[in-house]
């Protein structure tokens, strides 16, 4: 049988091999560094950061991250356990219900999302903290950059420990993931807090930039206001430090005599402090969170609807407590603060007192977190008054009568908010303990409806939140427990207890 | 040597018989087989000069699984043969072959019996009868088809003649006598000649010659020699029902194999599973191989099913080894048509479909509603509305999105081929208009197989495949407020306009998401993807036992979006444009060496090595802006006229450098070893280039053996078992690399601000492969001549180093880290049953059964107890946590949430109060009975009372598959069911509670508790405590099903009522009948896409439709 084998090599075979060998010559000159990534579109953090507008991107970074918090009404929500709001007692408000009612879930989905967003501006700043030596920038630049980095991971913090206590402390960027990081202890956290607001003052720039909306970046004025708030938070429960009162009213001090370069003033009219014409130009704000709706994800949801009533469209979010209404003291404040009158026909446009039976909630509405030119829209371009320079006089009036006796300039600053609001002077010569819950009452009324000075962080740090409580309207959505010092902090979100049981 | 003796039937004429394959050089190697063998094995293809006889009828042999018998003495005046066909028919190759031989053959059942030519003295001895008739008739075979070359002889004689091109032949036959009509894969069938009428036969394709050769990786086999687990579609299966798109053709006809339509809309998704997720990072789709070349671009979709020979799907890790870092989630092997016939055959296709929403949420009349919402909130409607709605108005909100689809798929092609070369042609376009207002999907492709042989060593092959499709709105996979979550929630009370004729935007008193209406017919959304395969193909046959392949193909996509998002969709006005470009581009370059012979008869060794290299890359850039003058009139096409311009830009790459050996061995055609070994290199693991990935694999035929032969039972019986490894780098590129993005933001202003987060802060330098080890055993079982078959497998799958995202607690800046932990298993049957019940001359009844049960468990995260689902939540105003989680000791796609127990009654208002509840609200399962977050005394339902609830895998599926022809008539009828599956349909507890994103109770079956109406589900309206969960077992649904997926009925047209080409018209239904408890549009769909994780969730996901579809089909 005729077969091919080794032996037959002949001139076509030989061309055969010729051929092979190319084809293998083809295979083994291919390129040798192809497994080798080339990750062109990946810009590292010290590639960023090695640029002149990469330390400018990641501190406007910082403060995008803070304003996610204030852009929907969780802001609001996680404020309901103050006196001043209560929530729908149907409807689809579980969430803010659960607040008002002292009974957190760790489901609850607003109290995550404030955690969330406040732990991502931590994270924000304290990348720039561990990388900025890397930029080229000028030293005034760094150092503006960095006391905005210090500045804000301080404000996320009092939030974080004024809602939940002791929380998780991480004061650097690591890319080691830590699943056991214990809760610090409140007082290691005001040290946090107290140590980045001095760095801040030491830092940031010696007056604030007059080209910008007001109080849109923080300058030395803006960290004493902030340490003026903060000793005076320390100074009350859960530290009671009470030392600290001297150093609010110090710091309080140095803002309020260089007002005038801070560019800080007391608007004449309170009816002025929520209008869109002033929503750019507001001299008052001390820290303000700037939106604008037109671009995408850069709104403000906080706004038009959540504290509107549903009759007109609003979402019912939440609305006054009967008994803080009623309480409330007549006047020019009360009218800029509350909607009572409500639109039941959208139609024929006719409204009705909010207690009519024909509306559907009976209750007041704050009048300040609606928007009056864009009012049936999820998003608004409305700006969050973080401070106003209102709760800068309220915090010395009070820090100086706690510390030095309630005196002549103490009154000054507090009569200031008063005579705005159409009200009498307070009487003089009261004791420091009676001006000091004159002052707190004031503050209710000033930042009613969940404006972040909160009558609720007042009423903890006073440890007053009890007795408040009591006061409760019997027709008012019912708590599910009167609350005790347990019910001063929220649960940590689950989703962070289910990764870190420590948490619990 | 006599060891196949037993084989051979017992003719008188027949005597000792040996085999040929001694020594003898093959002249095919399978690499070479593997270019042509899209057939059935009845084709050959073969180039010879000279060659001995012995070596042409092995190289038939080895491509029919014919055996030739003959005395060996005859050889001795053989003559050498000069042959050169390709893909021919055997009775032609055979033809051929015995063309100039002094010697003929006759084809017993499936041995060639080689005879010399009887001396014309015999024929003279034959005494010839006086009454002979001139018969004449016509054969055909499968869809009517002529043919040619078939046998037609007189039993009890040597006479006999074969038919002409056209099917005919005429023959001289008495009164009485028998004729034997045969041809290589059909039944034999006898006719008595009954005088000078004319003889028309169809015959009848004979079920064990269906497919026995498969196309393997980088390789073909034949079927019986396998030892992997695959499991074969062919274009036969699904031929009676009009499919859309591949995965439609597989859906329900493969054991193992789990096709899910996740979407119905028109040109939508479909997932397939095979055995199981591995993966919960890496992804877990199958890998895609057509005609050689690894996708890496382009969806199983993208391809046409009209152009489709048969699929193969590789399911054990002997067969998907062989891929490597690639062939974890098994391997989809398709092969396309090629030309077969000398003259050309046409075949066109008409499908048109009219289609219709299957299930309609059954909701409150605008007056029940507006009385219900009236209860919850007095005064919401007033007295006037009510009178109103008395009268009329309101919306039907389903009616008014949903509406009658219309398909149309008209598909044409032709196939043929010469002597040195084959072609195939298609063109194909669909327009289909989906079952939801406004959404609608059109394509159009064309496709060229061509094949020439060079020389009689060198073939070349190109194919090219082009396509267009264009979805309009039909991307919306179901999310948080889409129209379709929308209709079921929206306030039947309200109306689609406003009095002055402008839409409502709100509804006031119920869903906060936007009108449907408004939003359906307002967007905007053109998916254009224009796509390409081009394979150039080299086979050389160096030598006749080494054969070189090389493969080199792109596949690649040109991707389009554009979208504008009308202000009636979007949460921010006033709306946006949007455009997109990408590219993608896959590349492969493939060398394949095969080395084939047979050694001393008996050890069949075929030994193949590989060097691959493939490259993927993709990139684009997408702008967009909001609002502006020219919004929305310019649509996407004047960007820089908008507000709040964005851009960006994208790219990613990565390489993969293989090599890969295997050895095929089999021991006298009874024992059969398969090794694989495959490196890869790949470039997305920079600290760990390279993964390894072995196979073996053994098999035993026993069919051949003597003692189970003697049995008389089995035509087949083959025991197999496996065991390997296989990879998964389903991973992004550049995924180990800690990134920073660059957003923008205004703070107020208009000039948009740059600011730059942390996109990847914990990328993993250390990544590296997934690896999941398969063990297979299997049985192979045929019956009555293969009539009954049964394949059987129960495996193993054990994947390790899992690509797993894990969770980042908010504290560190929340998130996820992709990284290598924990392992999975999958544990499960597949079973595949087939059988021809009847056969008979009107009546052939098809039927196959597969059926796949698996168990999934997550066997270990790397010491975490869980991770978080994917989707981190539904949504605030719906769920606020995940409602899946990943758990060990759990399958994947497990539901973490409240067990609900009912309602409080009065008699338990001790209890509530304890939970500051009242009788009349939710009742959930408090697992750790009792204490508030500070540890006090106080019972409270929180996120610690959350327990497993349920499981988004099916216990067990199966599909049933009849086809049944009476005469000119045929049915099928084809079932597929899921068992034991269940949905979260947010879609139903949105309509039936009220949520965050809900403020009312649409559906009808909602009936509140009141102290007279003692509900123990529903809670009642006027609790202010009340506490609704949605991710809890109350919206669990079991979502097992059977479905009708197709019933059709055909009728081809007999050629004696319209001469010339034959016709076949046909009805067909799809999703006619659902069997299901399911209380929501569809069982089978997941808003969740591809998702495993977050398998089962409805949540406004676009539903499949009913269809009925009428088809004409002409084939010539």
């Amino acid at each position: 049988m005729a077969m091919k084998t080794f032996n037959d090599f002949n001139m076509n075979d030989m061309k055969k091999y010729c051929y092979l060998a190319v084809l293998i010559f083809l295979i083994l000159g291919c390129k040798r560094d192809a497994l080798k990534e080339d990750p062109r579109n990946v810009l590292s953090p010290d590639v960023l950061f090695g640029t002149t507008e990469g330390l400018e991107y990641a501190t406007t970074n910082i403060i995008t991250q803070f304003s996610e918090m204030y852009a929907n009404s969780q802001c609001v929500g996680i404020m309901e356990m103050g006196d001043d709001l209560t929530a729908h007692p149907a409807s689809n408000k579980q969430d803010f219900r659960e607040i008002d009612r002292f009974a957190v879930s760790d489901a609850n989905a607003r109290i995550q999302g404030v955690w969330t967003e406040m732990y991502q501006c931590i994270q924000a700043s304290n990348l720039l903290l561990s990388k900025y030596q890397l930029s080229p920038a000028s030293q005034d630049v760094k150092d503006r950059c960095v006391g905005t980095a210090h500045f804000f991971r301080a404000l996320a913090y009092s939030n974080l420990t004024r809602s939940w206590g002791k929380v998780p402390l991480v004061d650097s960027f690591s890319t080691n993931i830590n699943y056991n990081t214990p809760k610090a202890e409140v007082a290691e956290v005001y040290k946090l807090i107290v140590s980045d607001l001095q760095k801040a003052e030491e830092l940031l720039p010696e007056t604030p930039n007059t080209n910008e909306y007001p109080g849109l970046k923080p300058f030395k004025g803006t960290a004493r206001a902030f340490l003026a708030q903060v000793y005076l938070t320390m100074a009350g429960w859960p530290l009671n430090q009470t030392d600290h009162y001297a150093l609010s009213a110090a710091k309080a001090k140095e803002v309020i005599d260089n007002a005038g370069s801070y560019g800080y003033e007391i608007l004449p009219e309170i009816t002025d402090l929520w209008t869109w014409a002033n929503n750019y130009t507001n001299k008052e704000i001390v820290l303000g969170l700037y939106y604008n709706k037109t671009v995408a994800s850069n709104g403000n949801m906080a706004a038009p609807l959540p504290s509107q009533p549903e009759d007109e469209g609003g979402w019912f979010d939440y609305w006054a407590e009967l008994s803080f209404f009623n309480r409330f003291p007549e006047g020019k404040r009360k009218d800029a603060t509350f909607q009572t009158m409500i639109q039941i026909d959208a139609t024929t446009h006719d409204s009705v007192p909010w207690h009519d039976s024909k509306t559907l909630a009976r209750h007041p509405f704050f009048k300040k977190y609606q928007d009056d030119v864009d009012r049936h829209d999820w998003w608004g371009s409305r700006t969050q008054q973080i401070m106003r320079y209102a709760e800068v006089l309220l915090n010395y009036a009070e820090a100086k009568a706690m510390s030095d006796g309630p005196d002549a300039s103490a009154y000054d600053a507090v009569n200031t908010i008063r005579r705005r609001a159409g009200d009498p002077d307070l009487v003089s010569g009261l004791s420091a303990v009676a001006f000091r819950d004159s002052v707190i009452a004031e503050r209710g009324w000033e930042f009613a409806g969940g404006e972040p000075p909160s009558r609720f962080y007042d009423l903890i740090r006073t440890e007053t939140l009890e007795q408040e409580t009591a006061k409760r309207d019997p027709t008012d959505l019912p708590l599910q427990h009167q609350p005790t010092h347990a019910d001063y902090w929220l649960p940590v979100p689950i989703t962070d207890v289910s990764l870190n049981p420590a948490l619990k | 040597m006599d060891f196949k003796a037993f084989f051979i039937p017992p003719q008188r004429d027949l005597i000792k018989t040996l085999r040929i394959m001694k020594l003898t050089t093959l002249l095919v190697c399978a690499a070479f087989v593997q270019a042509s063998a899209s057939g059935y094995s009845q084709n050959v293809t073969l180039t010879a000069r000279r060659a001995p006889l012995e070596t042409v009828f092995s190289s038939i042999e080895k491509q029919t699984g014919y055996t030739f018998y003959y005395k060996t003495e005859l050889f001795e005046q053989a003559k050498k043969v000069n042959i050169a066909v390709k893909n021919e028919r055997l009775p032609k190759v055979l033809a051929i072959c015995f063309a100039e031989q002094p010697f003929t053959y006759e084809i017993i059942g499936k041995t060639i019996v080689v005879k010399p030519v009887p001396p014309a003295t015999e024929l003279k001895e034959e005494t010839i009868p006086d009454n002979l008739a001139e018969i004449s008739g016509k054969i055909t075979g499968v869809e009517g088809a002529p043919l040619s070359g078939a046998s037609v002889a007189i039993k009890g004689t040597k006479t006999g003649t074969s038919t002409d091109a056209e099917g005919r032949f005429t023959i001289s036959a008495q009164k009485g006598q028998v004729l034997v009509i045969s041809f290589i894969g059909y039944e034999s069938r006898e006719v008595p000649v009954n005088g000078g009428t004319p003889i028309n036969i169809q015959l009848v394709a004979s079920a064990e010659l269906q497919g026995d050769v498969v196309v393997v990786g980088y390789g073909v086999q034949k079927k019986t020699d396998l030892t992997g687990s695959l499991a074969s579609v062919s274009v036969k299966d699904f031929k009676d029902q009009p499919v859309l798109d591949v995965t439609s053709a597989l859906q329900g006809r493969a054991a193992g194999v789990d096709v899910t339509n996740v979407s119905g809309a028109p040109g939508g998704y479909t997932k397939i599973r095979i055995r199981g997720a591995n993966s919960i990072g890496g992804g877990n789709d199958p890998l895609l191989v057509i005609d050689g070349l690894q996708l890496g671009t382009l969806n199983i979709n993208d391809i046409n099913p009209d152009d489709i020979e048969n699929v193969e799907i590789l399911k054990d890790a002997s067969a998907t080894a062989i891929y490597g870092s690639r062939g974890a989630n098994g391997v989809i092997l398709i092969t396309t048509k090629q030309g077969k016939t000398e003259k050309p055959r046409i075949n066109l296709t008409s499908n048109t479909g009219i289609s219709n929403r299957a299930y309609k949420y059954d909701l409150l009349s605008p007056i029940a509603y507006a009385e219900l919402t009236n209860q919850a909130t007095p005064g919401t409607y007033s007295e006037d509305d009510l009178a109103k709605l008395r009268q009329g108005g309101g919306t039907d909100w389903q009616d008014e999105i949903f509406r009658s689809g219309l398909n149309q798929d008209y598909q044409a092609n032709v196939g043929g081929r010469s002597a040195r070369s084959s072609y195939f042609f298609s063109g194909r376009y669909i327009n289909q208009t989906g079952i939801l207002k406004n959404s609608e999907f059109r394509k159009f492709a064309v496709r060229m197989n061509v094949e020439t042989k060079l020389t009689n060593r060198i073939n070349l092959g190109v194919s090219a495949f082009v396509a267009r499709g264009k979805g309009f709105n039909n991307q919306d996979q179901g999310n948080l407020s889409n129209a379709v979550q929308q209709s079921v929630i929206w306030g039947p009370a309200e109306s689609i306009f406003n009095p002055d004729g402008s839409y409502q935007l709100f509804d006031p008193h119920g869903a906060i998401g936007k009108n449907p209406v408004a939003q359906i017919l307002n967007n905007y959304q053109n998916n254009i993807q224009n796509s390409g395969i081009i394979t150039g193909k080299l086979n050389y046959r160096i030598f006749d036992f080494l054969t070189l392949d090389v493969i080199g193909g792109i596949d690649a996509g040109l991707q389009e979006t554009d979208q504008v998002t009308s202000k009636y969709s979007a949460f921010g006005t006033p709306g946006s444009a949007f455009r997109n470009y990408g590219n993608a581009l896959n590349m492969q370059w493939s060398n394949i060496l095969t080395f084939h012979k047979v050694f001393n008869t008996i050890h069949d060794l075929t030994v193949t090595g590989v060097y691959e290299q493939q490259k993927n890359n993709y990139d684009g850039t997408s702008a967009n802006g909001a609002g502006g003058s020219a919004f929305p009139a310019l649509l996407y096409y004047s960007l820089q006229s908008t507000n709040g311009q964005q851009i960006s830009s994208y790219y990613g790459m990565s390489n993969l450098r293989s090599y890969v050996g295997r050895i095929n061995y089999a021991l006298m055609n009874k024992y059969l070893l398969t090794a694989t070994y495959r490196a890869d290199g790949s470039s997305k693991f920079p600290n760990n280039h390279w993964g390894y990935f072995p196979s073996v694999a053994a098999g035993w035929k026993l069919s051949e053996e003597e003692f189970i032969r003697d049995l008389n039972v089995f035509s087949n019986f083959k025991v197999r078992g496996s065991w390997g490894v296989t990879g998964n780098q389903g991973v992004t590129p550049f995924v180990t690399i800690p990134g920073i993005l660059i957003g923008q933001t205004t703070q107020g202003g208009s000039a948009p601000i740059n600011y730059a987060y942390i996109n990847n802060g914990y990328g993993d330098q250390n990544l590296k492969w997934e690896q999941t080890t398969t063990t297979d055993v299997g049985v192979d079982l045929g019956f009555f001549q293969n009539r009954l078959n049964l394949s059987a497998d129960y495996f193993v799958k054990k994947t390790k180093d899992l690509l797993l995202q894990v969770a980042i607690p908010a504290y560190e800046g929340g998130g996820t880290k992709l990284t290598n932990v924990g392992q999975v298993q999958n544990k499960g049957l597949d079973l595949q049953i087939s059988g021809v019940p009847v056969n008979t001359k009107n009546v052939t009844w098809n039927v196959a059964l597969n059926f796949t049960s698996y168990r999934n468990k997550v066997l270990s995260l790397g010491g975490p107890e869980f991770i978080e689902g994917t989707t981190n939540a539904i949504g605030n105003g719906i769920i606020p946590s995940p409602p899946t989680r990943v758990i060990v000791g759990q399958p994947i796609g497990t539901y973490f949430g409240y067990n609900f127990l009912g309602i409080y009654q009065e008699s338990e208002a001790d209890e509530a109060a304890r939970y500051g509840l009242s009788p009349g609200d939710s009742k959930y399962q408090d697992v750790t009975n009792g204490k508030d977050a500070s540890g006090n005394e106080l019972p409270a339902i929180d996120g610690s009372d959350r327990v497993v609830i349920g499981n988004a895998l099916p216990d067990y599926t199966w599909g049933l598959n009849n086809s049944i022809r009476f005469k000119d008539l045929e049915i099928n009828l084809f079932i597929m069911a899921s068992q034991g599956n269940d949905i979260l349909n947010i879609d139903y507890a949105a309509a039936a509670t009220r949520i965050g994103d809900s403020r009312t109770i649409t559906a009808a079956d909602v009936v509140p508790w009141t102290p007279e109406n003692k509900s123990n589900i529903w809670p009642s309206l006027t609790s202010s405590s009340n506490q609704e969960r949605i991710a809890s077992s109350k919206w669990l649904q079991d979502a097992s099903f059977v479905r009708l997926k197709n019933l059709s009925v055909g009728y081809r047209i007999p050629s004696s009522i319209i001469r010339g080409a034959p016709i076949k018209i046909s009805v067909s239904g799809q999703n006619l009948i659902t069997l299901t408890s399911f209380k929501g549009f569809d069982p089978e769909i997941s808003s969740r896409g591809n998702s495993d994780v977050d398998n089962g969730i409805a949540l406004g996901a676009y539903p499949s439709a009913r269809t009925i579809t009428f088809s004409l089909n002409v084939n010539f």
